[in-house]
């Protein structure tokens, strides 16, 4: 897919998605069984607003179909946005695999660095003396749980 | 006990050593998301939220709603200093706040906007001291059936006010919904959108969902914008306005502090909207409306004061019926539940030391922001000195440990980046996420209301328009859904011409 697109085409392919997830949030909800009017089932109510979902959905297309204005140039997502979203990601991945202290200084030296164009050594510094301080905050003083990986528990 | 009695008893709880910690720690951390601009109330609640399940439900939701009113006060910060809202409510006080400040009275203006926050904001305790308890007994009248029809009422005032197209509001709200019904069926135990998985069994983290939607989204958003312009600092003799900038504010002050209580009260109305209704009702009073726009005392006084008084009367729906009637309640609200308490009309019979602690303790916080806010605003000037690239990453790993803490499920880091990225993608787009976050909160009493009535009749509907509550509810909707009807075919009519 393109990395551009216009508020207008945005809008259609948003509104579609958004009714696609109604319509299969539907067909789930319908099997989760409906009962009656008098014993509401556990799928009724699910299976109600994901019909609204679809018709709401289908009404952002609508009015982006029939929209005039809009049709500049516009990005998904912004460059660094999108770099940020990433090196989140791996962050979600490795925070309970790796712990929070390792996970935690790769991600802040990484982003650092990248972000502020600064040398991996005080990337480095920043990364470190967060964490440590993140760790003294949390894991001492608050006695939050935090993961430290398996190769702290190994 | 009389409400003095109750008052005061609030006061000993606040008072003590550790919850007037939490109090301070809440309104610091709340003036400092406050200042940084894409930082907000909703996003520095999400990130300390986690905390409070730690705490007893008194202290956390003193120390919750620290951060929500500090928020108010650090957003006017940035807005004179650099010409940036640092939270959404303050786009007002940019006007004629940065004007003065680019005019050499950035220290007055400071002043006369903390002071501003500090009357407006105390006349909405009182407010919520004296409304609060009388609407809460009215309140305990209300059954299943009226229950139902008071959260699509409250979802539909939302929709009412809320920013951006209607249609995409309201696709917002039944998304929300239907996030809100994933995980076990409380009445019949049937998996509900789980495909297998038992960690989903209490359904998707709020926490993850609040911190991802609102945090991480703003941030994203605030790294695509970037921070060029240098602060403006004004020293402490600066601080003290003059007598005509004085005379001038008072007026506007107490203007605001009227405007702000009514529509905070109304649920779904922003701060936003106050803000600009008290900037616009001073402009039309004023002598010279060619000075607003310029550093006029009273386009800065009226609307912050608007502002902070809003925040104490919006917390009147979520006390007395259990709505979170804007994101940042809803926060509070989580957090409550998170103790087994449900906000409400029982909330000040079963647990009055919540209800008159949180109103004691804001007595005080509103004094310790006027102290934060005057002689130590060149620490928050550093601070808004800081570079994005060490702020962004760090303000990231306290989302991901705040989410973790909760319930220690790798999956919920998972729903917290979905959220992030999906939010960032629908504010890119004009979607209102706000609406969103409220409906996954109410949609659970919604459909135990409706379920619940529809039992109790045996699938007969019309216990949806019986008794005098339901009936109250169903008028409310119907008028707002013909204004919303009138004032759009009057906007189609106007542009056709």
């Amino acid at each position: 897919m393109s990395t551009h697109t216009t508020q207008r085409t945005g809008d259609a392919v948003i509104g579609l998605a958004l009714a696609a997830l109604g319509v299969w949030g539907t067909w789930v909800a319908k099997g989760t069984g409906l009962g009656t009017a008098a014993e509401p089932g556990a799928g009724m109510f699910p299976m109600a607003v994901c019909v609204l979902l679809t018709i709401g959905g289908l009404g952002c297309a609508w009015r982006a179909w029939r929209q005039t204005s809009g049709t500049e140039g516009k990005r998904w997502i912004d460059g660094t946005a999108l770099f940020a979203l990433v090196q989140i990601v791996m962050l979600a991945v490795l925070f309970v695999p790796l712990g929070m202290p390792l996970a935690g200084f790769m991600f802040v030296c990484g982003m650092t660095r990248t972000l502020g164009d600064v040398s991996w050594r005080r990337a480095a510094t920043i990364g470190f003396v967060s964490v440590l301080a993140f760790w003294l905050l949390f894991d001492v003083l608050l006695s939050v749980q935090l993961p430290y990986g398996w190769w702290v528990s190994a | 006990m009389s409400s003095l009695g109750h008052l005061l008893d609030g006061f000993v709880t606040a008072l003590s050593l550790k919850n007037l910690f939490l109090c301070f720690v809440g309104c610091l951390w709340g003036t400092a998301v406050g200042v940084l601009p894409g930082l907000g109330p909703m996003a520095g609640m999400a990130l300390l939220l986690p905390l409070t399940f730690s705490l007893d439900p008194t202290g956390g939701i003193i120390m919750l709603a620290g951060i929500f009113y500090g928020a108010m006060y650090g957003g006017s910060t940035t807005s004179i200093l650099l010409g940036i809202p640092g939270e959404a409510a303050s786009i007002v006080t940019c006007i004629d706040g940065h004007k003065m400040a680019k005019k050499g009275r950035a220290g007055a203006a400071l002043t006369i906007a903390a002071v501003g926050s500090f009357v407006g904001g105390s006349v909405s305790i009182v407010g919520l001291m004296l409304f609060a308890p009388n609407l809460a007994e009215l309140m305990l009248t209300v059954g299943p059936g009226a229950e139902a029809v008071l959260m699509a009422t409250a979802l539909l005032v939302v929709a009412a006010v809320s920013n951006g197209p209607p249609v995409k509001t309201f696709t917002m709200i039944v998304l929300g919904l239907a996030i809100g019904t994933v995980g076990l069926d409380g009445q019949t135990a049937a998996q509900r959108f789980m495909f297998g998985h038992l960690e989903l069994a209490d359904g998707l983290s709020f926490v993850a969902l609040a911190i991802g939607l609102f945090g991480l989204s703003e941030l994203m958003n605030s790294l695509g914008e970037g921070i060029n312009e240098r602060p403006i600092t004004p020293t402490l003799r600066e601080l003290v306005p003059t007598r005509r900038e004085a005379a001038e504010a008072v007026g506007p002050t107490l203007r605001g502090s009227g405007i702000g209580f009514v529509f905070g009260a109304i649920p779904g109305v922003s701060h936003i909207v106050s803000t600009f209704v008290s900037y616009a009702v001073e402009k039309k009073l004023s002598k010279h409306p060619e000075q607003f726009g310029e550093g006029a005392v009273a386009g800065l006084a009226g609307p912050e004061t608007a502002n902070n008084a809003t925040t104490g009367s919006s917390l009147i729906p979520l006390l007395v019926l259990g709505i979170p009637a804007i994101p940042s309640t809803a926060i509070l609200l989580s957090a409550l539940q998170n103790h087994g308490v449900q906000p409400g009309p029982l909330l000040l019979v079963e647990h009055p030391e919540i209800f008159w602690g949180l109103i004691a303790s804001m007595y005080i916080g509103n004094l310790i922001l006027v102290f934060l806010n005057l002689p130590m605003v060149g620490l928050f000037v550093r601070l808004l000195r800081a570079p994005m690239y060490i702020l962004a990453p760090l303000v990231v790993l306290v989302c991901a440990i705040g989410v973790y803490s909760v319930r220690a499920e790798p999956l919920d880091l998972a729903v917290m980046v979905v959220a992030g990225a999906v939010g960032y993608l629908l504010r890119r787009f004009g979607y209102d996420v706000a609406p969103l976050l409220l409906a996954v909160v109410l949609g659970d009493r919604m459909e135990t209301g409706l379920r619940t009535a529809l039992n109790i009749s045996a699938g007969d509907y019309m216990i949806f328009f019986k008794g005098p509550a339901s009936q109250t509810f169903i008028a409310l909707f119907v008028i707002i859904v013909l204004v919303r009807i009138v004032t759009g075919l009057l906007r189609i009519g106007r542009s056709g011409k």
